[in-house]
């Protein structure tokens, strides 16, 4: 093999396909391989769970194929000297050397033929948007997937389409996330699918704010998704996501109106008094028109504040933790937001008045018991 | 005779909040949030107290009493570091130190008498020590008990040291209204009122057979008050750290089924142990020592607090099924760390699991029956069937 490409493309692949290698050294699951044909270099990166390729143009001198860790190439490609870099594999060797300028490098490597496949992926349903569109949907959403490994099903986001609408839910008990928005000329097939949390995070990550395309297609246990010359396939998670419509309440005792900035700054502020965040606690009160905020610690102090606002229904008194609810506004990014409370211990449906319709989010409060 | 000595701070958040702010100082202070909220008086000073503010009064009328008043909010943290440094003062005459609240407690001197002087004696260096090193005034009552102790403390406020004797304690009572008694409130006081009961000379006068047919057991516990009687001592406080209990085998086991009905037993042992004395606990943690007398620990950390068996046996089992590797078992143990009063425990609520009483349920009857009958009278099905614990 031997090849020739601009570092920045090299760079920039090397670095998106890297994300999918495991930690794990020494096998396939840590490599990428690299395969060069027809003008274009192809780096895969594939731990089974998730993969992602990425294609970048380059000068094929001669075709071919190998395997090299990912990590260690990436690190590789980012610290060459010139904007040129050109890969060689001699024959029957597996050795891949880089040089850069006047600086070579070696990577031990193997042989093409271990790495695995990605999965072909069965009966695709395939839809088409903007990138930004999608980033901002996952954004509002991705923050209320599940860490926790008990409720598996909850670490992912459940994508639904159905009649040209495309719905993204995550929830995992103490907060939920709905978006919902219209897409045009599309596949008429409704699908459901829950995409694992990893998956979400490097789609965000590789998905740009432009109107360029992305493209995804849902498969039977397979999702892939197509961004320009990048190509991320995921497992999908496999049982029933729980019905969270289900959950959300219709009949409210208390409404709030606020800007979410203001009370952001307020969290920030009793962000202070809280030692770890796990366990930071906030109370809210709302006394007539008055919003009061405040944190205490035992061992560091207080702090109060309080801010007018417009609310209807009754007063009350009610506790969240503060890493939660700061989650919560900070994903609503519409200006006023209007919150629906249920009382003390109930859900609380947080929307912002301009698109009340496209998203919502649910949080839970906490109770001294 | 025990020698008993009861502390008292004088007017203490308000006290604080003038010795941290010096502007404060001689004028009336109000700690409980500003006039146009809807909380109550916490604390007031001596000077505020001239404009009949009082303490649990609302603020709104706290504040129609006295507009020129500091209205300030609590400083829970501050109060709490000070009060550590008087109960300190306190713990050094004596290690039979029991706290009451934040700002009073109780100390028995009975032994300390030959070491420190006599309880009076005693008495005033703490509250010079008090005033001294830490700037506050405080108010001590010495009395023969509790009872009369926390009486005294109260007659000559702020700043006074009152000794009540035993023999002069009944005349003193006599002319005291009834709601004076300590764990005698409003309702019971009405009660009292009733029968014509308005002072504890009236109730000296009673019949403790009458009392007890009126006010249950209560009621002659009442009535030896009233009489200066109180023969309750003085609980040291050790604040809990950890609850746990261990098992060794008889003989060596390795059958999972026993080790984990042992499990269970333990942890029951523990979740009784926590809700008698009022604590929810975050942290669970197994204790396994092979044949070979290795020995194991493993803790796990809830997402909130929990007094309840089948919460501590839970964690217990998953620490266990996670961390045993199939050899003979000499001993287990399950303990519970970083406990919290109840009450005080955060639990952050979940939207897929309903609220439910269940478990606290099943937990409050076996209490009962426990009460009743035994500690032996109810259990699990599990343990009955690995007869061991």
């Amino acid at each position: 093999m031997k090849i020739v490409m601009r570092r920045d493309d090299f760079v920039a692949a090397a670095t998106d396909v890297a994300r999918a290698t495991s930690s794990k050294l020494g096998d396939s699951s840590s490599s990428v391989r690299i395969i060069a044909e027809n003008d274009s270099l192809i780096l895969t990166a594939n731990d089974l769970e998730l993969a992602i390729s990425a294609q970048i143009k380059a000068e094929v001198i001669v075709p071919g194929s190998i395997v090299v860790p990912g990590r260690l190439l990436s690190e590789a490609a980012r610290r060459f000297p010139s904007e040129e870099v050109s890969m060689h594999v001699a024959e029957g060797r597996h050795v891949l050397k880089l040089c850069s300028g006047f600086s070579d490098m070696e990577l031990v490597g193997m042989a093409a033929s271990f790495f695995p496949e990605i999965p072909e992926i069965e009966g695709l349903t395939v839809i088409t948007l903007p990138q930004a569109q999608l980033k901002s949907m996952l954004k509002q959403v991705s923050f209320a997937m599940s860490q926790d490994s008990i409720r598996l099903i909850l670490t992912g986001m459940l994508w639904e389409y159905q009649d040209n609408r495309l719905r993204l839910v995550a929830a995992d008990g103490t907060k939920v996330a709905s978006r919902q928005e219209s897409l045009v000329d599309q596949d008429e097939t409704a699908f459901s699918m829950v995409m694992p949390g990893r998956a979400v995070h490097e789609l965000l990550r590789l998905l740009d704010e432009t109107d360029e395309p992305v493209e995804v297609a849902v498969g039977k246990n397979h999702c892939l998704v197509q961004i320009g010359n990048t190509t991320l396939v995921s497992k999908l998670l496999e049982g029933r996501y729980i019905n969270v419509d289900q959950y959300v309440p219709t009949n409210f005792t208390t409404l709030v109106q606020l800007n979410p900035k203001i009370l952001l700054t307020a969290l920030d502020r009793c962000a202070i008094m809280t030692k770890d965040l796990l366990t930071g606690i906030v109370r809210l009160n709302f006394n007539n028109q008055i919003l009061c905020v405040r944190a205490h610690s035992a061992e560091l102090g207080s702090h109060y504040e309080e801010w007018p606002i417009e609310k209807n229904g009754e007063d009350l008194d009610i506790f969240f933790n503060n890493k939660v609810l700061s989650d919560i506004m900070r994903a609503l990014d519409y200006g006023d937001v209007k919150m629906s409370f249920t009382g003390q211990f109930g859900p609380v449906v947080a929307q912002s008045i301009k698109n009340e319709k496209n998203y919502w989010s649910l949080v839970m409060p906490v109770r001294l018991s | 005779m025990r020698h008993i000595i009861h502390l008292d701070m004088d007017a203490f958040f308000a006290a604080v909040e003038q010795l941290d702010f010096p502007h404060m100082r001689g004028k009336p202070v109000i700690v409980g949030g500003a006039p146009n909220e809807r909380g109550v008086v916490s604390t007031c000073s001596y000077e505020a107290r001239k404009f009949g503010v009082r303490s649990a009064m609302s603020l709104t009328e706290a504040y129609q009493r006295c507009p020129s008043g500091i209205f300030v909010h609590g400083r829970g943290f501050r109060y709490r570091e000070i009060s550590r440094q008087v109960f300190a003062i306190m713990s050094e005459y004596s290690p039979l130190f029991e706290p009451v609240s934040i700002d009073e407690a109780f100390l028995d001197v009975t032994a300390s008498l030959k070491l420190f002087g006599t309880a009076p004696q005693i008495a005033e260096t703490i509250q010079r020590r008090v005033r001294e090193e830490l700037h506050l005034s405080c108010s001590l009552g010495v009395a023969p008990n509790k009872f009369l102790a926390k009486l005294a403390s109260d007659l000559k406020k702020p700043g006074g040291i009152v000794v009540i004797a035993k023999e002069d304690a009944k005349a003193l009572l006599a002319p005291l209204p009834i709601a004076k008694i300590w764990g005698v409130g409003e309702k019971t006081a009405q009660k009292f009122h009733r029968v014509g009961i308005i002072t504890i000379g009236d109730l000296q006068k009673s019949d403790p057979h009458t009392l007890a047919r009126r006010f249950g057991s209560h009621g002659p516990h009442l009535w030896r008050l009233a009489h200066g009687e109180d023969d309750r001592p003085v609980e040291r406080y050790d604040s809990v750290k950890s609850i746990g209990h261990e098992h060794t085998f008889e003989q060596d086991i390795a059958d999972q089924g026993a080790i984990k009905a042992t499990l269970l037993a333990l942890s029951a042992k523990v979740g009784r142990r926590l809700r008698q004395q009022g604590y929810k606990a975050r942290v669970i943690h197994l204790k396994l020592r092979y044949l070979d007398f290795s020995t194991y620990s493993r803790q796990l950390t809830l997402s909130t607090g929990t007094d309840l068996d089948g919460d501590i046996f839970g964690a217990a089992e998953k620490l266990f099924d996670t961390h045993f590797d199939g050899r003979p078992v000499r001993l287990v143990g399950v303990s519970t760390h970083q406990l919290a009063p109840r009450g005080q425990c955060l639990e952050q609520l979940d939207l897929f699991t309903p609220l439910s009483d269940k478990k606290r349920q099943i937990a409050s009857v076996m209490d009962k029956i426990k009460d009743r009958h035994g500690e032996k009278s109810i259990t699990y099905g599990l343990v009955t069937e690995h007869e061991e614990v």
